[in-house]
């Protein structure tokens, strides 16, 4: 996962929400973005 | 110069002798000298009898010697004969004699040694090789004289039953000729200290068999000096069968500590399983370009698989001797047991150095003790503790030190740990450590424990380094 530009990272997790993919997948993509200090790109969508 | 008296009186000398002089002619003895009735017990006025005083077993022969000596005029050689004395007890003599002729008749001149005591002697000392002789050939221990050029002096006949060749096969021959290539080192270290005026040494090598079979051998060495020649007396056993029990005990520790482990390295699988399994569904969607996302699958997968390599490896046995690098030996372990580690929310510090650090030795084995170390350092840590791991030389030696910041272990129970079946754990067995300790003292290292308690564990692990 650390391989993946920012960019991609946050496009794959609005595509697995979309698609429902699985919660641990979600989860595994959030905890990067967390890592990266992104999470404001997401809080929106979380809440 | 050397002057004769004809004035000397010769028959008083010869009474006074310390070998017995007889003369005999056919039938008796006509004159006798002290020694000779001292030696039977008889008084001086008692008559002596051949009849008498020989044994009966030589009477016949007796009687031929005393022919050929009288009638032939012959002298015969010496013969070890039986007389009796007074009492009816068995003397040992040496008899020859020569004849003496005087006034035209010829008698026989006896000369009579007493050898008792050499009899004894013969006798004690004919016991003492069927004794030697019984010991060598019953012991089941090997015992070798060896000059320091490493030839066979000497080896006790025991090593037909344990090796299957014969003493003369082997006396003479090199030692080495019969170690195993990969232990030849052993020999050579442990000659090096007994040339170092270390004056005994334990090793244990394999060493061939007749059938070119190997047998490990455990072996005392001491140096000792015979006529001015420093030589080796060594005396070996077979432990064959406790080196074997002693590997399946490391194997099924082993084992053990793989399956504590296991739980850890799956949840270790399972997210880049997780992550492979999503990103693949996300290209089966079609709403992501696979191209992007091709390197990520790829680096998950070689995650899985180094796990599963490292594993693995680990599991094997080997048994190969090599020269290994300690940084990389503790990073697959450390890589190993983080997963464990994280599970519990402890971190491992470990900043490898860039240089390597060669040790020589067998990699599953020594890989075995570092996860055993850490491993035990991890399960003594509270949440959110560290454990640290350092690597250092000095003089030839490499030291790592795995620290924890647990609870220490009680002063009293310093000395136990490392004993089979010592254990602080609730679940343990005890045998992590004694094979840890046992792996690392056949590396010819050792592992040191400091521990404070409430304060923590430092474990250190001592071990020469390869040139």
């Amino acid at each position: 996962m650390e391989h993946l530009s920012d960019e991609l990272l946050l496009e794959s997790y609005y595509k697995a929400n979309e698609l429902e993919l699985s919660k641990e997948f979600i989860q595994l993509i959030e905890k990067e973005i967390q890592r990266r200090s992104l999470l404001h790109e997401i809080q929106y969508f979380a809440n | 110069m050397v002057t004769y008296m004809n004035s000397l009186d010769y028959s008083q000398i010869i009474n006074n002798s310390t070998t017995g002089i007889l003369v005999v002619d056919n039938r008796e003895i006509i004159y006798a000298n002290k020694y000779v009735y001292e030696l039977l017990g008889y008084s001086y006025k008692d008559l002596l009898d051949f009849e008498q005083i020989l044994h009966s077993d030589y009477k016949e022969a007796c009687k031929q010697r005393l022919k050929r000596v009288i009638e032939d005029k012959e002298k015969v050689e010496a013969m070890e004969q039986v007389f009796i004395d007074k009492n009816g007890f068995p003397i040992d003599v040496e008899v020859f004699a020569s004849p003496y002729v005087q006034d035209g008749k010829v008698y026989a001149q006896v000369h009579i040694h007493n050898i008792t005591k050499r009899k004894l002697y013969e006798k004690e000392y004919v016991q003492s090789v069927e004794q030697y002789k019984l010991i060598s050939e019953n012991i089941s221990d090997v015992i070798t004289e060896i000059s320091f050029d490493g030839t066979i002096q000497y080896v006790s006949p025991s090593v037909e039953g344990l090796l299957g060749y014969g003493e003369d096969e082997i006396r003479g021959k090199n030692i080495y000729e019969y170690i195993h290539p990969d232990d030849k080192i052993v020999l050579l270290n442990a000659y090096k200290k007994l040339k170092k005026s270390v004056t005994t040494s334990n090793i244990c090598c394999r060493v061939k068999c007749k059938d070119e079979d190997y047998l490990w051998m455990e072996s005392k060495a001491k140096v000792f000096t015979r006529n001015n020649d420093f030589r080796v007396i060594v005396d070996s056993r077979n432990v064959t069968d406790q080196i074997e029990s002693e590997k399946l005990l490391r194997q099924s520790e082993k084992l053990a500590v793989i399956g504590e482990l296991s739980a850890g390295v799956v949840h270790e699988i399972k997210n880049p399983l997780t992550s492979i399994k999503g990103f693949l569904q996300l290209m089966q969607a079609g709403t992501i370009k696979t191209k992007d996302y091709i390197n990520i699958l790829n680096s998950e997968i070689e995650r899985i698989e180094q796990l599963a390599n490292d594993l693995l490896g680990f599991a094997k046995p080997k048994e190969e001797m090599n020269s290994h690098n300690m940084v990389q030996i503790i990073d697959e372990v450390v890589f190993l047991i983080n997963s464990t580690a994280r599970s519990k929310n402890i971190q491992i510090t470990w900043r490898p150095k860039e240089d390597p650090v060669r040790v020589f030795g067998d990699k599953s084995q020594l890989k075995q003790v570092f996860i055993n170390l850490i491993k035990n350092a991890v399960e003594a840590s509270e949440t959110h503790q560290r454990v640290v791991i350092e690597l250092h030389t000095e003089e030839g030696k490499a030291f790592v030190k795995v620290r924890d910041f647990g609870c220490g272990i009680p002063k009293e129970y310093l000395d136990k740990v490392g004993e089979s079946f010592f254990t602080t754990k609730k679940k343990g067995t005890g045998l992590g450590l004694m094979v840890s300790h046992k792996i690392i003292s056949n590396h010819e290292g050792e592992i040191l424990i400091d521990s404070i308690v409430n304060e923590g564990t430092t474990f250190m692990v001592k071990m020469p380094i390869a040139r």
